[in-house]
């Protein structure tokens, strides 16, 4: 199911390869960053450049091993190989969520093998109530006060204000394309999550223009339909996209996504306040949920209405291995979408290519049980 | 005793037996007599207290409530709740070789093996119907992903509610404060429950108990520090430390800490110790040890290694301000040495191997735990530095299948070899 190239697409896959030019062109400094709970906007308004730490797939892992157990989150562990190897040289610092005991411990572990660079903690409550937000606007306002002074520069709330409001753009026409790529298919799913991913490297004055210009053409072009079965995926962070590639060589679609690195990082808009930092709090602490947090049933909640939103017929789950926030959801949610006749898929990657070939086999095997329920139903 | 329990429970029968009230009331008679025949009358206390716990909760005398380790439990003794502490059932399971057949039936039913097989236990015993279905559900976000979400399908199984302690990572005021109106709101949601009004009173109470235990365990911890070490490790990462879990605040934990007290004084004053002459000693770090029948604790006491000390034995906080009951419970569990940055705990390792005088440590690598196995290379390089060995030991709590006699025995082997060759 190769969609066409939508010149646009062009453009922004180029502009990837080429991101790091295009970061040194604008001249801000970098902000490395990991978990999607992080308020970008905090370092927007800093005028630094925030730039999300994602690693390629099928890097060698082993130069972790002197660092980290190897039975740890595949995620962090090619992290910290990398980071040995210099590969995040030219950042200048880095902000990292209490998300989970893996990203704290990535936190400590990089800290003591790469001393030096400016590497902030932002605390993160797991709940939602008034008092988690309150306490989270004050961690939000340390980090700030943290940027400021490592950076010597005033973050102002008109400044944050105006970071919110060109965020929630991008997150809206993000939204906008999935819904609109609903149906038609036109971008693959691979190339859909390219485009997401480029929104989390690239400067977001350049990358706001040219998703604006794919909207457009997305949304122009005209519409087919496409058999085969629907698929969304939830998970974790998804570390290979050839992942999704498989699914559609099978002639099947990928519809839709809740993953750390897809819909997740921009599926809502942050909510109007006049205190910026308390409209991230609310925002941050109340947007799709990562299984970190308390409330597993908005989560599912959220996963089931996507089912509905984006007609699928059966859903990945992806995770890398060791996320125990995400496998102790499995057994519910895998019940509560079979209540509903949605049959379920449950895979897992390491951040290496060995594990494709097996994974390859499950998706073909679960594909050709959903053409025969499409079929017989 | 535990011998003799685990030759009456085939697991043929322990469905019908465990879930009877009366199994635990004469169970824990017995094990108090017995315990105390043999002089070990803190045993004896801790064995009395979980058995009388269980029987409560299985009578739902009071509001049955599930919580975590890492849960202020003077909060739940000062509202008069029956705790269930699953960890300590799992653990027990284990070593009454219950745990297999349950962890099997936590993956039959999706449960992944590469989360802590402590929890898989316990949602495969839950599964079996085997333990006292919760009122309410709590458990405390920090040191242990798994935690937040394991009590919270506990929760979801029974329908009933979950209330998070949600933990900062710093301690900061903010973070204090933060933290101790949770508990207050907690308090008041389980007074409601419970049909009355939150008596400050009773909190109070609690903590006193709660200081006069930890008064005892400071001392006790001091005692450890003579050669040959008067406690064993064997004791020390399983009854006691279950007790300083979940005994603080009730009178069972005072008696228990103070019985414990006198028990190690009396074997500093006479010289003796389980491991005698004592050739080698070790520090223990991880909050576990393998409790199904495995023979890691006692090959080193054979070889004449003692576990003198365990970090999670140490007592990491200050005596509990009765005037500020939250605040101190709240200022107790920020000050966890697993919690916040690992400096903490890596400042903490090497302090304690300085002050037992340690010949190498032991780091308890329990599979599926992120926050301790995260930190442990960062923690043996600190100590290589100070000339300290280290073992990484890769092990398993409560899941034997993840424990190979030969293999840990060849690398415990090895570890001592060269420890006595450092000598």
């Amino acid at each position: 199911m190769a969609g066409q190239d939508f010149p646009s697409f062009v453009g922004i896959r180029d502009m990837a390869e080429r991101h790091r030019e295009l970061i040194s062109r604008r001249g801000r400094p970098v902000v490395g960053w990991f978990c999607s709970y992080t308020p970008l906007e905090i370092i927007d308004a800093a005028g630094l450049h925030p730039y999300r730490i994602v690693p390629e797939p099928g890097r060698a892992m082993t130069r972790a091993d002197s660092y980290i157990d190897r039975n740890y989150c595949p995620y962090v562990r090619t992290i910290l190989g990398e980071a040995m190897d210099g590969a995040y040289d030219f950042m200048d610092g880095l902000v990292v969520l209490n998300s989970c005991d893996p990203m704290r411990r990535l936190y400590d572990v990089w800290r003591y093998n790469l001393a030096g660079k400016f590497i902030h903690l932002l605390d993160l409550p797991r709940i939602e109530t008034e008092s988690a937000v309150a306490y989270y606007r004050e961690c939000l306002l340390g980090l700030v006060a943290a940027l400021e002074d490592r950076f010597r520069v005033t973050i102002s709330d008109a400044a944050l204000a105006q970071a919110i409001a060109d965020r929630n753009r991008t997150r809206s026409l993000l939204r906008e394309l999935y819904i609109a790529n609903r149906e038609s298919g036109h971008l693959p799913a691979a190339q859909l999550h390219g485009v997401v991913r480029a929104s989390t490297l690239l400067p977001r004055d350049d990358f706001a223009l040219v998703l604006e210009r794919l909207l457009d053409e997305v949304k122009g072009a005209p519409v087919e339909f496409k058999e085969g079965p629907r698929l969304l995926i939830t998970g974790s962070i998804m570390d290979n996209p050839q992942i999704v590639e498989f699914i559609e060589e099978c002639d099947a679609r990928v519809v839709g996504d809740d993953l750390c690195n897809g819909t997740r990082q921009f599926w809502y808009e942050i909510g109007p306040d006049t205190d910026p930092l308390a409209a991230l709090s609310r925002h941050y602490l109340g947007r799709t949920p990562c299984p970190r947090m308390k409330d597993a049933q908005r989560r599912f909640d959220h996963v089931l209405r996507m089912v509905d939103d984006f007609r699928a017929d059966g859903v990945v789950f992806y995770t890398l291995k060791f996320c125990d926030p995400f496998l102790f959801d499995v057994p519910l949610l895998k019940e509560q979408l079979e209540q509903r006749g949605i049959p379920s898929l449950l895979l897992e990657g390491d951040y290496t290519p060995g594990t494709l070939g097996r994974v390859r086999t499950r998706i073909e095997a679960f594909i050709e049980m959903l053409r025969q329920d499409v079929r017989t139903a | 005793m535990l011998g003799l329990l685990k030759a009456a429970f085939h697991p043929a029968v322990a469905h019908r037996v465990l879930r009877r009230p009366l199994t635990y009331e004469l169970l824990g008679r017995l094990g108090k007599n017995a315990y105390s025949r043999q002089n070990k009358r803190a045993q004896g206390i801790w064995f009395d207290f979980t058995s009388r716990e269980m029987k409560a909760a299985l009578r739902r005398e009071n509001l049955v409530v599930w919580a975590n380790a890492f849960f202020p439990f003077e909060l739940l003794h000062a509202l008069g709740v029956s705790p269930v502490h699953p960890e300590t059932i799992a653990a027990l399971a284990a070593r009454l070789g219950l745990s297999r057949q349950a962890i099997s039936c936590a993956e039959a039913g999706g449960y992944s093996p590469d989360t802590c097989s402590f929890y898989r236990c316990a949602t495969g015993l839950n599964m079996e119907n085997l333990l006292p279905p919760p009122d309410l559900v709590i458990s405390a976000s920090y040191l242990c992903d798994g935690a937040v979400k394991f009590f919270h399908n506990i929760a979801r199984y029974y329908g009933c509610d979950y209330f998070l302690l949600d933990v900062p990572y710093h301690d900061t005021e903010n973070a204090r404060k933060y933290l101790a109106g949770q508990l207050e709101e907690l308090a008041g949601i389980i007074a409601a429950r419970q049909g009355k009004r939150f008596n400050p009173d009773r909190l109070v109470e609690a903590l006193e108990l709660s200081n006069q235990a930890r008064d005892y365990f400071v001392r006790t911890n001091e005692l450890r520090r003579a050669s040959p070490s008067p406690l064993s490790g064997d004791d020390a990462i399983s009854y006691v430390l279950d007790m300083q879990f979940f005994g603080p605040g009730s009178r069972a934990g005072a008696d228990f800490f103070k019985a414990l007290y006198e028990e190690v004084k009396t074997n500093v004053d006479s010289g003796q110790g389980p491991v005698a002459p004592e050739k080698l000693r070790l520090l223990w770090l991880h909050y576990i040890r393998p409790y199904y029948p495995n023979e890691v604790l006692s090959y080193l006491e054979e070889a004449g290694a003692s576990i003198c000390f365990g970090e999670a034995n140490y007592v990491y906080w200050e005596p509990l301000d009765v005037a500020k009951p939250f605040e101190s419970l709240a200022a107790r569990v920020l000050a966890n040495p697993s919690g916040g940055p690992l400096e903490r705990r890596a400042d903490l390792a090497l302090e304690l191997a300085e002050k037992y005088r340690v010949d190498g440590v032991i780091h308890f690598s329990h599979w599926g735990c992120r926050q301790s196995c995260g930190g442990e290379y960062v923690i043996r390089d600190l100590m290589k530095k100070k000339g300290v060995p280290m073992l990484i030991l890769d092990g398993d709590g409560a899941d034997s299948r993840n424990y190979s006699r030969e293999q840990t025995r060849l690398r415990l082997e090895a570890f001592l070899e060269m420890l006595e060759a450092n000598k």
